[in-house]
């Protein structure tokens, strides 16, 4: 299938942008779009820990934010069918551009990438979502704390893991 | 129920239309030769400043600051940091980066599952350690006149940001 043509950066932001204000919304969520507390939520239901004291803590946003990614898996889905993107592939092209086609190397990576990604974000209390762009959009000193220390370390790791990409 | 899914949708379609899910774009940010994903951030963060603003004005929203948590925003952040450089997805672009196939993101989902599980595990135990808790405080002024001209500032900086970014990675 011909690729779609992609959605232009500015447009993407403001559409995002407004989907948040809409969430935002008392008759439509009452809440911020927000990602990371699935993770635990989801792995605390697979191992009947429903009584353990965080995930009493994160019960109802956890909830939320599982059928908000359902939601997000189904618009993925559905939207890389519809424009041609849909792939079954599991080295990125422009990671091995730098790491090369090992296999056993992506895996590695993506389960350590995975682990620290969501660790970090819990001891936060957010992501990119909860945080930089729900947490921006309210001017929150906390998210705005996150957002800086989350692009020093990210362009940090991204120097010293790829080096000079080509 | 249904109302979150097709929220969870739009987000999806947004974010894949947009490319904005891929390790290309993301991992590509870290390399520094792409900026999709900090153009999308800023653009977005600017609109629904004032948006929001104005919706609060109508008494149609209300503020969820997270609390300013010092000790968790920092070592969380460092390690989100150094996990969304390698991994190249975030928790929101993981799940969406599966919806389109990408088996890498899978990986990072199990794990990302792992760590949510040993999280409820030692939380009883670090739950003390995060702190000091400064409060849910936002750059809000106390008068709605000097909070507009606050928030429309940072919204024109923001998408200043984005469009400088937009000009620098066209000269890559």
């Amino acid at each position: 299938m011909k690729k779609g043509k992609v959605l232009h950066w500015l447009w993407a932001g403001i559409l995002l942008g407004v989907l948040n204000v809409v969430v935002m919304n008392v008759h439509v969520a009452n809440r911020p779009i927000g990602a990371s507390t699935m993770f635990p939520y989801l792995g605390g239901l697979i191992t009947h820990l429903k009584n353990a004291a965080y995930m009493q803590v994160i019960a109802k946003p956890g909830n939320w934010e599982l059928y908000f990614l359902i939601g997000a898996f189904i618009g993925g889905l559905v939207s890389s069918l519809a424009f041609g993107d849909f792939k079954l592939k599991l080295v990125p092209s422009r990671w091995s551009k730098v790491k090369g086609e090992n296999k056993g190397k992506r895996i590695l990576w993506a389960a350590i990438g995975g682990f620290l990604l969501i660790l970090g974000a819990r001891l936060a209390g957010g992501c990119t979502s909860g945080h930089i762009l729900s947490g921006g959009m309210q001017l929150s000193v906390s998210s705005l704390t996150f957002g800086v220390v989350v692009i020093i370390s990210f362009l940090i790791t991204g120097k010293l893991f790829y080096g000079r990409a080509k | 129920m249904i109302k979150v899914i097709i929220l969870g949708f739009l987000f999806g379609i947004i974010l894949q239309r947009s490319r904005v899910n891929t390790f290309e774009k993301i991992g590509g940010f870290a390399m520094l030769k792409d900026f999709t994903v900090p153009k999308i951030l800023l653009a977005s963060i600017a609109t629904s400043a004032i948006l929001l603003l104005i919706e609060m004005q109508f008494g149609a929203a209300n503020l969820h600051v997270k609390p300013f948590i010092l000790g968790g925003i920092i070592v969380g952040g460092i390690l989100f940091g150094i996990g969304m450089a390698t991994l190249g997805y975030c928790p929101g672009t993981l799940i969406v980066s599966i919806g389109e196939g990408r088996l890498d993101a899978i990986i990072g989902t199990i794990f990302g599952l792992i760590a949510g599980w040993i999280y409820i595990l030692i939380f009883p135990s670090i739950k003390s350690l995060l702190g000091p808790n400064l409060g849910k405080i936002n750059l809000y002024s106390g008068s709605t006149v000097i909070t507009f001209l606050i928030v429309l500032l940072y919204s024109a900086v923001l998408f200043y940001l984005a469009f400088y970014l937009d000009k620098k990675e066209s000269q890559l």
